[in-house]
C-alpha cells in the first residue's frame, strides 16, 4: 500500500511532521494534492530568489475571468514537500485535477445550479417530498459551539499534538475521516440543494481523477512499488484515494476526455503563473485551506515547533503585542506580560489543554492589557498576527491575470494605439454614440472613462486626467496616456489586491475606508466607485459611509458629501447608474439632509476662517433643495429664517442667510428692509452690523443698492455714530464695500447724491484711497488689531 | 419557607455547591473549596452526579472562562459592565462556589472611607485598653486576607479615589500592616478581590490606570441577541407586575419586541438588520431600564387608561427614558424617529406618530 499521509493545508506541525516523515521513508515518488498541470513549476519553488508566501495561479484570459490561486507559505505541508523532493531529487507531481477542468466544471455547475434553483422555485411540490429528519449543521458550525472556534480545536487538537510516531497523522486522519462521513449525511439529507449535491460530486470527480494518476505512476514504472510512493493530500480525501476503497473509481480515459470535451466545449484556456502572496492576502481568503486567519501566528508557531518548544509561542505572543502596544504609545509592561502568560495557560488548563491556543492568547491579552476592550490592542493584534510579510519572486517569474486582463482592456477598448512610451491625449465623450449599431461601440468612450478610471484609483501610472474648467460640458473627458515599465511594475504589484484591473480597484477602495473612515475619505470613495462605474462598490460604500459617520459632527464634510451625491445623480444617467444604485443614493441624500438641518444650528457659531467653507455648505443645501423635488424645503426656509435675526453667531452667515431668503423671495424686499433697520440700530455692536452686512453684500449687492430707503437708513446710522463708534465701524463698513465693482460703487454715489440733495460729479465722491487715508485707516486698524484681522484694507 | 427576604448564593444553592463538592475530580487550588471545573459548571449549568447544576449566567461563557482563570492565577477580577449586565450576580457567584461564602462584601459608595477597606477600631475598648487585637475591627478585605479567601468590592467607581488607593498597596503587597499594634499581617494563599464598576452611570469617579493595572478586566455584554432580551424582560415584566399590583394587562410580544429593538439600536448605535448606524442618547439604556419602562407604562395603563399598554403610554415612557438631556437627546431621537423608525414596515407606524408628537418642539 501507498503511504498515504492526510494534512491540513497552511498547518505548521503537518510541515514539521511530513518532512519527518519523508526523511524516514525516503520515498521514491511524492504525489501531492495540487492541480497537475502546474507539476512543471515544480523546481522554481526552490529558486533562491523565491521567498514565500506566494501562489500558483491559473486564470482565464476570456471573460468571464475565472481563477485558481493555491497559495503556499513557509508552514504549508505541501511547500515543504516539494523543497524536500527538489532537495532530495525526489520525483514529485501535482495530481489534482487540471486547472482548465477545474474553471470549466465550475462555469458548468455555476450554471446548471442557476438552471435547476429556478427550476425548483417554479416546481414547488419538491418542497413536499422526502423529509430527512437528520437536521445537517456544518461541522464548523459544531466546533464553533463546542470550542468558541473551529481554529481553536484545530490548533489543541493538531498543531500542539507532540511529535512522536505518528501522532499527527492519526489525528488528522480521524478528524477527515469524521469529516468525510458528516458530509455524506449531509448530502443524503440536503438532496434538494443542488449546490450541496454539485460540491459532492466535484469531490468524487476529484479523488476520481487522483486515483488515476496514482495508478499511472504505478503503470508507468515497474520499478516503483506501492511503498515506494508518497500521497499528500488534505486529509478529507485520504479515505477516497486508498486503493481498496471501492467507494471511488479511478477515472477511465473516456471519462477524462467527456471532461476535456467539456473544457473545449466552454472554450476554456487557462494561463499559468505563480505570483507574489502576502500573509494579509492569506488572512482574508476564507475557507479551508485557501486561508488562515493569523499567519504569523501560525508562522511562529512554525519555527516554535522546529525549535521543540511550544512553550515559547504564548510568550513570544504576548511579547510581540506588548512591544506593538508601547510602540503606538500605549502602557504594556513586562509585569503585565507575565500576568497574561498566566492567565492563558490557567485558560488553557480550564479547557483540557496543553498549550494555550491562540483564542487563549488573544482573551489574555484582552483581560491583560485591553481593560477588556478591543481598542487598544486591536492594531498590535492585527500586526502579530498577521503580519506584514509578503513573498517575492525574482523579474519575469510571474504573469499574471491583472497583467492579462490590462491587456485584454486595452485591446477591447481600442487603447493599443495609444500605449506608447510617449504622451498621448485621448478625449472621451461620454454620452451614447448613436451612430453606430453595437452596444459595446456606443458606450466606447464611456467604458473607456471607467477603466482609465480604475487605473487612476490603482495608482498605476499609464493615464492622468487632464481637468478642464468647471464650466466646460460634464460629459467630456480628457485624459494623458503613456506606457512604461514602471506601469508593469504597479500592475504586478495591484495583483495582490485582486486578479483583474475591476476587482483590484474596489480592493483599493475598501482598504483605503479601512483605512480612514473619515467623512471626506468615504464621500471621496463613493464618487470615485461612480466615475469607476463600479456599481456593487458603490453600494457597499453608502452602507459603511451610514455605518461610519454617524457620531460624525463633520458639518462642512457632510454637506461637502452631499454636493458629491448630487453629482453622483445627477450624472448618473450618462454614467449608466443602476435604477437601484440611484435609489439609495437619494435615500442617502435624504437622510444627509435630515441630518445636516439638524446640525446646522450647532455650526453657525463658528469663527470667520470657517464662514467660506459654512457658506458654501450652505449653497450646497439650499442647491438641493431647489434640485430635488423629493426633498421638503419647508424646514429649511424656516431653519434660514431663524438664523437671520439671531445675534448670537456668526453675522456673516446672518446676513448670507437674509440674502438667500430674498433671493429665493422668501422674503420681500420689505421683509429685508426692516431686517436692515434692525440690524443698524444702535444698541447694536458696530462689528456685528458691519459683519451683517458684508454677509448680506456676499450674495446680493444689487438688492442694496436699488433700494434707496436702505441708503436713508444706512445714512442716518453713520450720522448717529459717536466719534468712537465711528472709528470702530468705519473700517467693518469699508471692508464690506471693498469687493463692489466700480460701476457699482457709481450707483451707490448716485443714491447717496440723492439723498443728500447734491449734483458734483461722481468721481467727486468715488476716489480712489490717498496714501493718507490708507495711513488713518492703518492707524484705526492697529487700535482694533487684536479683534479682527485687518490685511487686505 | 424562610423569613429571609434575600437568601445568599450559597444558602440558595446549597444543594447545588454540595453535589459539586461530593462529585470533585480535579486538584482544588488552596483555600477553594472545589475545581476550577467545578466553578464552571456551577456558574454555567451542567449536572454534578445526579444533580442538575442549573445555569446562573447566560450567555457569554468564555468571559466565565476568564473570570475563573484569573482566580486561579492569583489575580483580582475587576467586572465592568454597563447597569443592569448581572456584575454583582456574577461575583457573588463566584465567590459563593469558590468559598462558600460571598458574604464578604464592601459597598462601594461616595461615604465608604479607607477604614472600610483596612480595619478601623471599637473605639470604647481602644480608648478603654488602648490598641489591642480585641479593639480591632477587621474589614471583609482583612477577614479574607486572613482566611485566603475571596472578598468583593461592589462599584469600585463609586469610590473617592484616595479609598480606591488604599486597594492599591493590598493588591500588590497582598498585606495589611497595621501600625498601631506594630504587626503586619499577611494574606493566606487563596486571597483575592472581585470588583464590579460600572462604565456608564454618570457621577462616577475614574478608576486610575494603577488600579487597573492590578486587575484582570472582563467586560459583560448585555445580552447577545434581541429573543434574549425578549426572554430576560418578558420575565421580570411579569414578575414585577404581580409583585406591585399594576393592574394592567402584560404587554404583547408586540410591544416587549419594540421596545427591546429600540432600546438595542440604541444601546448598539445601529439598527437590528445593521445597515444604518444611529446616534446614542446619553443615557443608558439597559435590559434594567427597558423592564421599567415596560412596568412604568403598564402603571400609566392601569391607572390612567384602559388597562391595556397603548402606544400613547409607550411614547411617553420612550419619551422620559430616552431624552434626558433636553437638547441633544431630544435631536438624536428625533432623528431616530425620521430616519429609522418612520421608514419602518410592519405596525410601527401608530407608535412613530406618537413619539413624534411628543417630541415635537424641537427645530
Amino acid at each position: 500500500m501507498p503511504n498515504y499521509f492526510g494534512i491540513r493545508h497552511l498547518s505548521p506541525n503537518g510541515a514539521f511532521n511530513i518532512r519527518r516523515k519523508l526523511d524516514e521513508l525516503k520515498p521514491k515518488v511524492v504525489l501531492i494534492e495540487s492541480p497537475s498541470d502546474f507539476t512543471s513549476f515544480i523546481p522554481e519553488f526552490s529558486n533562491k530568489e523565491v521567498k514565500p508566501p506566494f501562489a500558483i495561479l491559473a486564470f482565464t484570459s476570456e471573460k468571464p475571468i475565472k481563477t485558481v490561486i493555491v497559495p503556499f507559505a513557509i508552514y504549508s505541508p505541501e511547500y515543504q514537500a516539494v523543497l524536500w523532493c527538489n532537495e532530495n531529487k525526489v520525483e514529485c507531481r501535482f495530481i489534482d485535477l487540471p486547472s482548465d477542468i477545474v474553471i470549466s466544471l465550475e462555469l458548468s455547475l455555476d450554471e446548471k445550479i442557476k438552471e435547476l434553483d429556478s427550476k425548483d422555485k417554479d416546481d414547488k411540490s419538491i418542497d413536499g417530498g422526502v423529509k430527512y429528519n437528520f437536521k445537517y449543521r456544518s461541522i464548523y458550525d459544531l466546533l464553533e459551539k463546542k470550542y468558541g472556534s473551529h481554529e481553536t480545536f484545530w490548533e489543541a487538537n493538531i498543531e500542539h499534538t507532540n511529535n512522536q510516531d505518528d501522532n499527527y497523522f492519526e489525528a488528522v486522519n480521524s478528524y477527515g475521516a469524521e469529516l468525510r462521513s458528516v458530509d455524506y449525511l449531509n448530502n443524503l439529507s440536503n438532496s434538494n440543494n443542488n449546490k450541496n449535491n454539485f460540491d459532492f460530486a466535484n469531490n468524487y470527480i476529484r479523488e476520481s481523477y487522483m486515483k488515476a494518476q496514482i495508478l499511472e505512476v504505478l503503470d508507468n514504472n515497474k520499478k516503483i512499488s506501492e511503498e515506494d510512493i508518497v500521497i499528500l493530500t488534505g486529509a478529507f480525501h485520504t479515505e477516497g484515494l486508498k486503493l481498496d476503497n471501492k467507494g471511488v473509481t479511478p477515472m477511465t480515459k473516456k471519462e477524462l476526455a467527456s471532461l476535456n470535451k467539456l473544457v473545449k466545449a466552454n472554450k476554456t484556456v487557462t494561463q499559468k503563473t505563480l505570483m507574489p502572496y502576502s500573509y494579509f492576502k492569506l488572512s482574508k481568503q476564507a475557507g479551508y485551506g485557501a486561508g488562515n486567519n493569523a499567519p504569523n501566528y501560525y508562522h511562529m508557531l512554525w519555527n516554535a515547533i522546529n525549535n521543540s518548544d511550544l512553550d515559547s509561542i504564548g510568550i513570544e505572543y504576548l511579547t510581540s503585542i506588548a512591544r506593538e502596544m508601547r510602540e503606538e504609545g500605549h502602557n504594556a509592561s513586562s509585569a503585565q506580560v507575565i500576568d497574561a502568560v498566566k492567565l492563558s495557560k490557567s485558560l488553557a488548563y480550564l479547557n483540557n489543554r496543553e498549550y494555550p491556543t491562540l483564542l487563549d492568547l488573544q482573551d489574555a491579552c484582552l483581560t491583560c492589557f485591553g481593560e477588556g476592550e478591543l481598542g487598544s490592542i486591536a492594531k498590535a493584534r492585527t500586526i502579530t498576527e498577521i503580519g506584514t510579510t509578503i513573498g517575492y519572486l525574482p523579474d519575469g517569474m510571474s504573469n499574471t491575470s491583472i497583467q492579462q486582463d490590462f491587456n485584454n482592456n486595452i485591446d477591447d477598448l481600442k487603447l493599443r494605439t495609444y500605449t506608447t512610451i510617449t504622451t498621448n491625449e485621448v478625449s472621451l465623450d461620454l454620452r451614447e454614440n448613436i451612430h453606430v449599431k453595437s452596444e459595446k461601440s456606443a458606450f466606447l468612450d464611456l467604458n473607456r472613462s471607467f477603466f482609465l478610471h480604475r487605473l487612476k484609483t490603482l495608482g498605476v501610472h499609464f493615464c492622468s486626467q487632464i481637468l478642464h474648467s468647471q464650466d466646460s460640458a460634464s460629459f467630456r473627458e480628457k485624459w494623458n496616456l503613456q506606457w512604461s515599465t514602471e506601469v508593469e511594475i504597479e500592475l504586478v504589484e495591484s495583483s495582490l489586491l485582486g486578479d483583474t484591473i475591476e476587482r483590484a480597484s474596489i480592493q483599493f477602495m475598501r482598504n483605503s475606508i479601512e483605512e480612514d473612515t473619515s467623512i471626506s475619505n468615504i464621500s471621496k470613495q463613493i464618487l470615485n466607485s461612480f466615475l469607476c462605474g463600479l456599481p456593487e462598490a458603490l453600494s457597499e460604500f453608502i452602507v459603511i459611509f451610514q455605518m461610519e459617520t454617524i457620531e460624525s459632527k463633520d458639518f462642512i464634510g457632510f454637506a461637502n458629501c452631499i454636493d458629491n451625491l448630487m453629482n453622483i445623480i445627477n450624472y448618473g444617467n450618462l454614467r449608466k447608474m443602476s435604477k437601484s444604485n440611484l435609489e439609495s443614493t437619494i435615500n442617502m441624500l435624504e437622510t444627509l439632509y435630515q441630518k445636516v438641518i439638524l446640525m446646522l444650528d450647532d455650526n453657525l457659531s463658528c469663527d470667520d476662517s470657517q464662514v467660506k467653507a459654512m457658506i458654501k455648505a450652505i449653497d450646497i443645501i439650499d442647491k438641493l433643495t431647489i434640485d430635488f423635488e423629493s426633498i421638503d424645503n419647508k424646514q429649511w426656509l424656516s431653519i434660514l429664517d431663524n438664523i437671520t435675526d439671531n445675534l448670537n453667531i456668526n453675522q456673516f452667515l446672518a446676513g448670507y442667510s437674509t440674502a438667500l431668503l430674498l433671493e429665493k423671495g422668501f422674503y420681500t424686499p420689505e421683509d429685508v428692509e426692516k431686517k436692515i433697520i434692525f440690524h443698524l440700530s444702535s444698541s447694536i455692536d458696530g462689528k456685528i452690523t458691519a459683519n451683517w452686512l458684508e454677509g448680506f453684500c456676499m450674495k446680493n449687492r444689487y438688492q442694496l443698492i436699488l433700494n434707496l430707503n436702505i441708503w436713508k437708513y444706512l445714512d442716518k446710522y453713520i450720522s448717529g455714530l459717536g466719534e468712537e463708534d465711528f472709528k470702530r465701524v468705519v473700517l467693518f463698513l469699508r471692508r464690506a464695500f471693498t469687493k463692489f465693482s466700480s460701476s457699482e460703487k457709481d450707483s451707490i454715489v448716485d443714491n447717496l447724491k440723492e439723498l443728500w440733495g447734491v449734483n458734483i460729479a461722481n468721481s467727486e465722491i468715488n476716489t480712489t484711497i490717498t496714501k493718507q487715508e490708507l495711513e488713518v485707516f492703518k492707524n484705526l486698524a492697529s487700535i482694533i488689531d487684536d479683534e479682527y484681522d485687518f490685511d487686505n484694507i | 419557607m424562610s423569613e429571609i427576604q434575600r437568601q445568599s448564593a450559597e444558602n440558595l444553592f446549597q444543594k447545588e455547591i454540595n453535589a459539586l463538592i461530593k462529585a470533585e475530580k480535579n486538584p482544588v487550588p488552596t483555600g477553594w473549596k472545589m475545581s476550577p471545573r467545578s466553578v464552571y459548571t456551577y456558574i454555567v449549568g451542567g449536572k454534578a452526579g445526579r444533580t442538575i447544576i442549573t445555569p446562573k449566567y447566560i450567555g457569554a461563557n468564555r468571559l466565565v472562562e476568564i473570570a475563573i482563570s484569573t482566580l486561579v492565577t492569583d489575580r483580582s477580577l475587576l467586572l465592568i459592565g454597563e447597569p443592569g449586565t448581572a456584575k454583582s450576580w456574577l461575583s457573588e457567584h463566584l465567590t459563593a462556589a469558590i468559598n462558600g461564602d460571598s458574604t464578604k462584601v464592601i459597598q462601594g459608595t461616595a461615604g465608604t472611607t479607607e477604614e472600610n477597606i483596612r480595619y478601623t477600631w471599637n473605639y470604647a475598648l481602644l480608648i478603654a485598653k488602648g490598641p489591642s487585637d480585641e479593639a480591632l475591627i477587621k474589614s471583609p478585605i482583612f477577614n479574607a486576607m486572613e482566611s485566603g479567601s475571596i472578598a468583593r468590592v461592589e462599584e469600585i467607581s463609586r469610590c473617592a479615589s484616595e479609598v480606591q488607593d488604599a486597594l492599591i498597596s493590598i493588591l500588590s503587597e497582598k498585606r495589611i500592616s497595621i501600625p498601631e499594634l506594630s504587626k503586619e499581617v499577611p494574606a493566606q494563599k487563596g486571597f483575592s478581590v472581585i470588583a464590579t464598576a460600572n462604565t456608564r452611570d454618570k457621577g462616577v469617579n475614574d478608576m486610575s490606570s494603577a488600579l487597573k493595572r492590578r486587575f484582570n478586566i472582563v467586560v459583560l455584554p448585555s445580552p447577545a441577541s434581541i429573543e434574549q432580551e425578549m426572554e430576560i424582560v418578558k420575565t421580570r415584566v411579569e414578575q414585577l407586575s404581580n409583585s406591585l399590583d399594576l393592574n394592567a394587562k402584560i404587554p404583547n410580544d408586540d410591544v416587549v419586541e419594540k421596545v427591546c429593538t429600540i432600546f438595542r439600536e440604541f444601546r448598539d448605535g445601529i439598527t437590528l438588520d445593521k445597515k444604518q448606524k444611529i446616534k446614542q442618547p446619553s443615557g443608558v439604556l439597559s435590559t434594567a431600564e427597558a423592564i421599567s419602562i415596560l412596568a412604568n407604562s403598564m402603571a400609566l395603563a392601569g391607572s390612567f387608561g384602559k388597562g391595556e399598554v397603548t402606544n400613547y403610554d409607550l411614547a411617553s415612557a420612550l419619551q422620559g427614558a430616552i431624552v434626558k438631556d433636553e437638547s441633544s437627546d431630544s435631536k438624536i431621537f428625533l432623528e431616530y424617529l425620521e430616519n429609522v423608525m418612520k421608514k419602518r414596515e410592519g405596525d410601527w407606524e401608530e407608535l412613530y406618530k406618537e413619539c413624534k408628537k411628543l417630541n415635537s418642539g424641537v427645530k
